[in-house]
């Protein structure tokens, strides 16, 4: 009873990370990395809460964050497709813009909250053993996660847009050459991550119950930009790769609470000490092979520059 | 692109020359100036006010020169660290980690072994601070090397680690006597000796000349150049004979070196004790800093002290306006992206041709 209570738990908290990776997923599999994940969490968490908060209307507050943090990530968007910036530093200089915004606005709301999302049970499916309360007693946002990470699965590998985004990514001359209008599905794929870096950011304030707070991120979109990496760009072993972070985070409290005494600090070390290690077992040759990164990660591409 | 009907077509310039740089540089401080004077009349205040009371805050005193001085050395050095990581492709996010690991390493041994005379002491401190930071280089260095472990994803990790472990120190084992996260003070007599009456410290010299190494190392060592070709190319170097994993491994550690300097110099410059704070988004900053001075570490010292400037306006912003500190971020991130954007003109020719 006590166990899946907090498997539920874990769930509910991985959410926001599931969202955002997938995002960040999308965008890097058509060539963009964008490293201002933090950045966009706080913008979308703030302007979920601000609507939230004024309108008393959840939903209102999830279609603002998701919009807003769409039309903000249009900034990276511009910065790298159009003027072929380099994508580290402008996704950084986005994270300072975001979380700098957001706690600016922000400043006369600290530890208010807005409403938050109630879990929903869904009839049958909560009543199987075990997984019921695990899984199918959640918020809506929770349940489009998982959506999402089947829609991206499919989009990605059997759909025709999806190949041409990985195209976009692997080799952009040839994608040119077939006929793929580059800019276009770049531009898109950022915007999704975008768009999902807020519903991140929406879940965190309005899903969470958490009171409006600068810190209200908590690293949690760099740790998402780790995630994409860990999950190999797949939607599978990305929204898993959310579950275990979560997990290995919730054990901290998990053991505190049976006196086990342990800085919390030093258990806090854990799940980044965990991340290195995946990544290096991932990257050795005869993994990494299988499934490595898009080609062109990272690299802008200029026809004019074409070899 | 198309806009209206016109195409934007960016032509590669074969050169790029200083007038052009420059005057990307120019325009993109004006397109910064007119974005932020947005959010201060958003927030009713007059823009050009804010502005010249900045200015004056910056250059108007000797107080507010020493100050942004002060600031530019923990940037500085995190730039540097950033910036001899790069010359071989390498990035190096992890510069704030290796910031914090220096100055625990400097105020660890500060604290344990304040019995010390100081002629002992300060360069203990230093070295176990140069030892912490290297620890956090030689990870990455090592992974990458052999293993191809992507650098930006484990610099990042460490960064966390780092400032974690920190705070576990300084709840735990370092915690002074007042029941708050801070460290017992180094003993005065390891403190760095003052400048110009203010609070600027001769560790400004330290970060200068380091730099000046760094730039006769870079551009003018035979190493430096073995350096620069293994960044264009892995395979290059390596039919060139240029040991690549011994490099990589050696860079990331002076990288991280340098970058622990930064928080050696916080703690015996001017803190004077180890505190949860002290990186501040030092190691960040840097590596945008890094970036916007293309790696010239001559370079990197002007665009840093400008740079720190922003922190002492924003300074200036919070007592005469009460605006809050998150603005010195909103503006580091306009002034970033706005230079970013027009660091088009130096690389590219712009053109508007009809479809």
């Amino acid at each position: 009873m006590d166990i899946l209570l907090i498997l539920a738990y874990i769930i509910h908290a991985s959410t926001p990370i599931v969202l955002v990776s997938l995002g960040e997923l999308v965008s890097e599999k058509s060539g963009v990395l964008n490293l201002g994940l933090e950045g966009m969490m706080m913008i979308g968490a703030f302007s979920g809460f601000y609507v939230g908060y004024l309108t008393g209307n959840i939903l209102l507050g999830i279609v603002a964050s998701v919009l807003i943090t769409g039309i903000f990530s249009l900034i990276h968007a511009f910065l790298t497709i159009t003027l072929h910036s380099n994508q580290v530093v402008s996704g950084l200089a986005l994270t300072f813009l975001g979380t700098g915004l957001a706690s600016f606005s922000g400043r006369g709301f600290i530890n208010t909250s807005a409403q938050s999302l109630q879990a929903i049970k869904i009839p049958l499916l909560s009543n199987i053993p075990i997984l019921g309360v695990v899984f199918f007693n959640q918020n809506i946002l929770v349940y489009f996660s998982y959506f999402v990470i089947f829609l991206i699965l499919f989009f990605i590998y059997k759909t025709r847009p999806g190949l041409e985004l990985q195209f976009c990514g692997e080799s952009p001359s040839t994608s040119d050459t077939a006929g793929i209008n580059i800019t276009f599905v770049r531009y898109k794929a950022v915007v999704f991550g975008g768009m999902m870096a807020g519903l991140g950011g929406a879940f965190l304030t309005l899903a969470d119950s958490s009171p409006w707070s600068d810190q209200i991120t908590a690293g949690r979109g760099w740790i998402a930009v780790a995630i994409v990496i860990f999950g190999r760009w797949n939607p599978l072993l990305v929204g898993a790769g959310s579950y275990l972070f979560g997990a290995l985070n919730s054990l901290q409290f998990k053991l505190q609470a049976r006196g086990i005494d342990i800085s919390p600090y030093i258990l806090g070390m854990l799940p980044y000490l965990f991340t290195i290690v995946i990544l290096s077992i991932t990257s050795i040759k005869v993994i990494s092979k299988r499934w490595g990164a898009p080609e062109s990660l990272g690299n802008p591409y200029i026809r004019e520059d074409r070899e | 692109m198309i806009i209206f009907g016109y195409y934007i077509v960016l032509k590669k310039k074969l050169r790029t020359s200083q007038s052009s740089r420059f005057f990307a540089l120019f325009s993109g401080v004006v397109l910064s100036l007119i974005l932020s004077g947005f959010i201060f009349l958003l927030n009713k205040t007059n823009p050009f006010e804010v502005f010249t009371s900045s200015f004056f805050a910056i250059f108007g005193s000797l107080y507010g020169i020493t100050e942004t001085f002060l600031i530019a050395i923990p940037i500085a050095a995190c730039a540097l660290a950033v910036g001899v990581a790069a010359m071989i492709k390498i990035w190096n996010i992890g510069a704030e980690g290796q910031f914090v690991a220096g100055a625990l390493g400097a105020g660890i041994s500060g604290v344990y072994f304040s019995f010390l005379p100081s002629g002992l002491l300060i360069p203990l401190m230093f070295t176990s601070g140069i030892l912490f930071s290297m620890i956090l280089g030689v990870i990455p260095g090592i992974l990458k090397a052999m293993l191809n472990v992507n650098e930006i994803l484990v610099t990042l990790m460490l960064n966390y680690m780092a400032t974690l472990f920190m705070l576990f120190l300084l709840y735990g084992p370092l915690k002074g006597l007042d029941n708050f996260p801070y460290s017992k003070y180094i003993p005065d007599n390891t403190f760095l000796p003052l400048l110009f009456s203010s609070r600027l410290h001769v560790g400004v010299f330290i970060v200068i000349i380091i730099a000046i190494i760094l730039y006769f190392f870079m551009k003018k060592s035979i190493w430096g150049y073995e350096l620069r070709v293994l960044g264009e190319s892995y395979k290059a170097a390596r039919y060139a004979g240029i040991g690549v994993k011994r490099n990589i491994i050696l860079i990331m550690v002076i990288s991280a070196a340098i970058a622990g300097v930064g928080g050696i110099l916080e703690v015996i410059g001017v803190q004077h004790r180890l505190q949860p704070s002290i990186a501040q988004g030092y190691g960040f900053t840097g590596i945008i800093v890094s970036w916007l001075s293309k790696n010239n570490p001559l370079t990197t010292l002007w665009v840093s002290f400008l740079i720190a400037g922003l922190f002492v306006s924003g300074s200036d912003m919070q007592i005469s306006y009460s605006l809050p500190t998150s603005i010195i971020k909103v503006f580091q991130g306009i002034v970033f992206l706005s230079i970013l954007a027009s660091d088009i003109f130096t690389d590219y020719y712009i053109s508007l041709e009809k479809k």
